[in-house]
């Protein structure tokens, strides 16, 4: 596709990108990095773009795919994995306060997800689309979607159970 | 399977307010005897209540925009365009190699071999016709405003954002645009002359009408299933299928030849414009597209701005209008197709005014600007001409009205040139 068509891919859906990866990675300056990511690997294979891409559901997925990456990346895991032990003993009402640790938890939890559960969790329950919508954008059926969705939430009520009671 | 399992399956589902008001009621009986799974039930929701946290945060403007500056200066010297696919590079030989070009049909029996099937007319889709035009890095066709195919044609080359326009009543007159630093340079060929033109924003949707097609394009790509098939008919002598898709605003129909799966008429409705484009070339060489004034040519330092065009543009506009070209009426009926037949007769009218040179070149732009501004409203606004028939100076009458963008209340002009705001109960029919 031509350079203007690559521009304009960047002016409709600059925010979608920044947005969707700020809110996985709470970090305007890593945010930043992601959409930088995002359109060069886009720019790196335009010419296998034909007339017939679904951009929403590309950019989402891309954006999920490389701020997760960026999360393994930077050893957020290994971070989060030494923040278990200051955390507490015993799951205290006050465990909830920590919205932040618990935040950087669940993005570590969820990069260890399979690819397509942290997908549909990102598109439902972060960007707050409805399952007809995440279908949509991920080319599976509704339930499909809702099956992901459930596995990915279980298995990190998983996780969550071995860091709060550790 | 026990109560107890089959409660325990059901907590997620639970936990996302999914379950019928009789599970849901079965499910909490079970919590208040089950300590398991009421603390499985708060893991599922502390999951659930992070993530909806993280929904509410959002990058602040200033890292959107910095985002998007950084990814347009890190492109900025990138070529979009790599070696073209099988298809693209058989396409390419048949535009630019007059050799190739005599060779079409063999080539077809190539493309044939490669297994490339749209190429040979068997199942064409919108996603192929409209390929050549988000793909090419040149495309050259003319454009006519309005559904009288007699109207002056307007021919296009355009690679990327810089283009090179003629138009068939006004001889002589070559403009190049550059529509990503704003700019015009208009060119008279005969005289030698040439002149700088500030555009502003009028640039991206009423100068550049190859990418308002492109634009409808990417909406319509993203929509799956708004776009229709329209039976096949013959355009020019020749067999066409076609596509037609749109939003409430802006409606876009692409005719293409079936052989050769390339389009050879878009018509493109937008308000109450109708702007056709035919005779399209894909990837032809053409001469470079240069803002640099050529050689031999003496460049007019008068300053002309478009950006700024206003409602006293059109007013003045409206004068030149009535008072030059017809003789102290109002014209029938006003909008770009009307602006363009009318600017060869004012070329004709100017030269006979006993007015300075510099004066006469100002009456020129002026009836432009205010075209550039009726294209503010005209593609997509609300606005009504009602001037036919009416003299210059009859204040009684209003022979415009318009609702300018983000407005609420709308603004008439009368034929005295006065105007004013006006009540939506007021505007005439």
């Amino acid at each position: 596709m031509s350079q203007t068509c690559f521009k304009m891919l960047i002016e409709r859906y600059s925010e979608a990108v920044t947005n969707t990866a700020m809110r996985i990675l709470r970090d305007s300056q890593k945010a930043q990095d992601v959409h930088q990511e995002v359109f060069l690997r886009i720019l790196s294979r335009w010419h296998k773009f034909d007339g017939d891409v679904n951009w929403p559901g590309y950019l989402y997925r891309t954006t999920i795919r490389t701020a997760l990456e960026s999360v393994r990346r930077s050893k957020a895991e290994q971070l989060a994995e030494q923040q278990r032990e200051p955390v507490a003993s015993n799951p205290g009402p006050d465990w909830r306060l920590r919205a932040a640790e618990l935040q950087q938890k669940l993005v570590a939890c969820l990069a260890k997800l399979p690819k397509r559960q942290a997908d549909v969790f990102v598109l439902s329950r972060i960007e707050g689309l409805e399952y007809d919508r995440v279908a949509e954008l991920l080319g599976c059926s509704k339930e499909t979607a809702r099956v992901h969705l459930h596995r990915a939430i279980k298995s990190l009520a998983r996780d969550f159970r071995d860091y709060l009671r550790k | 399977m026990n109560t107890h399992d089959k409660i325990n399956e059901l907590l997620t589902t639970f936990a996302l307010g999914e379950l019928s008001p009789q599970e849901s009621s079965d499910v909490e009986t079970h919590l208040a005897e089950c300590p398991q799974c009421a603390s499985e039930l708060e893991e599922l929701r502390t999951v659930l209540e992070c993530a909806d946290a993280m929904s509410r945060l959002s990058a602040d403007e200033q890292t959107c925009q910095s985002a998007k500056q950084r990814i347009f200066e890190a492109t900025a010297s990138k070529q979009t365009s790599k070696p073209p696919a099988a298809i693209e590079s058989i396409w390419r030989m048949i535009m630019t190699t007059k050799k190739f070009r005599l060779a079409a049909a063999a080539i077809i029996v190539i493309a044939a071999i490669l297994g490339l099937a749209p190429f040979l007319g068997g199942t064409v889709t919108f996603a192929d016709v409209i390929k050549p035009i988000l793909n090419a890095r040149t495309i050259v066709f003319d454009v006519v405003f309005g559904n009288d195919e007699a109207s002056p044609v307007m021919h296009e080359e355009v690679a990327g954002s810089l283009i090179r326009r003629t138009v068939s009543n006004i001889p002589n007159m070559v403009m190049i645009l550059d529509l990503d630093n704003r700019k015009m340079l208009a060119l008279d060929t005969a005289a030698k002359t040439a002149g700088y033109v500030e555009i502003g924003k009028v640039g991206d949707k009423t100068q550049n009408y190859i990418e308002g097609v492109r634009r409808i394009i990417v909406e319509l790509q993203e929509k799956k299933g708004d776009v229709e098939k329209l039976a096949e008919c013959e355009i020019d002598g020749r067999k066409a299928i076609g596509f037609k898709g749109g939003n409430p605003k802006e409606k876009l129909t692409v005719w293409a030849d079936p052989k050769t799966v390339l389009p050879i008429r878009v018509e493109h409705e937008i308000g109450q414009l109708h702007i056709v484009f035919k005779n399209f070339e894909f990837d032809r060489q053409i001469e470079e597209i240069g803002m640099d004034v050529p050689r031999g040519y003496t460049l007019d330092n008068a300053q002309l701005d478009l950006s700024d065009a206003a409602e006293q543009d059109l007013i003045e506009s409206l004068r030149i209008w009535a008072e030059i070209i017809l003789d102290g009426t109002f014209p029938d009926a006003i909008g770009t197709d009307h602006y363009m037949k009318q600017i060869a007769v004012l070329g004709q009218k100017i030269p006979r005014l006993d007015i300075p040179d510099s004066e006469k070149v100002q009456l020129g732009f002026k009836f432009g600007k205010g075209m550039i501004f009726l294209q503010k409203f005209e593609f997509g606004g609300k606005w009504h001409y009602a001037g036919k028939g009416v003299k210059l100076g009859n204040a009684d009458k209003v022979i415009l009205w318009y609702k300018p963008e983000g407005s609420s209340a709308y603004r008439a002009i009368y034929g005295d040139l006065k105007a004013a705001d006006i009540s939506q109960e007021n505007l005439p029919k």
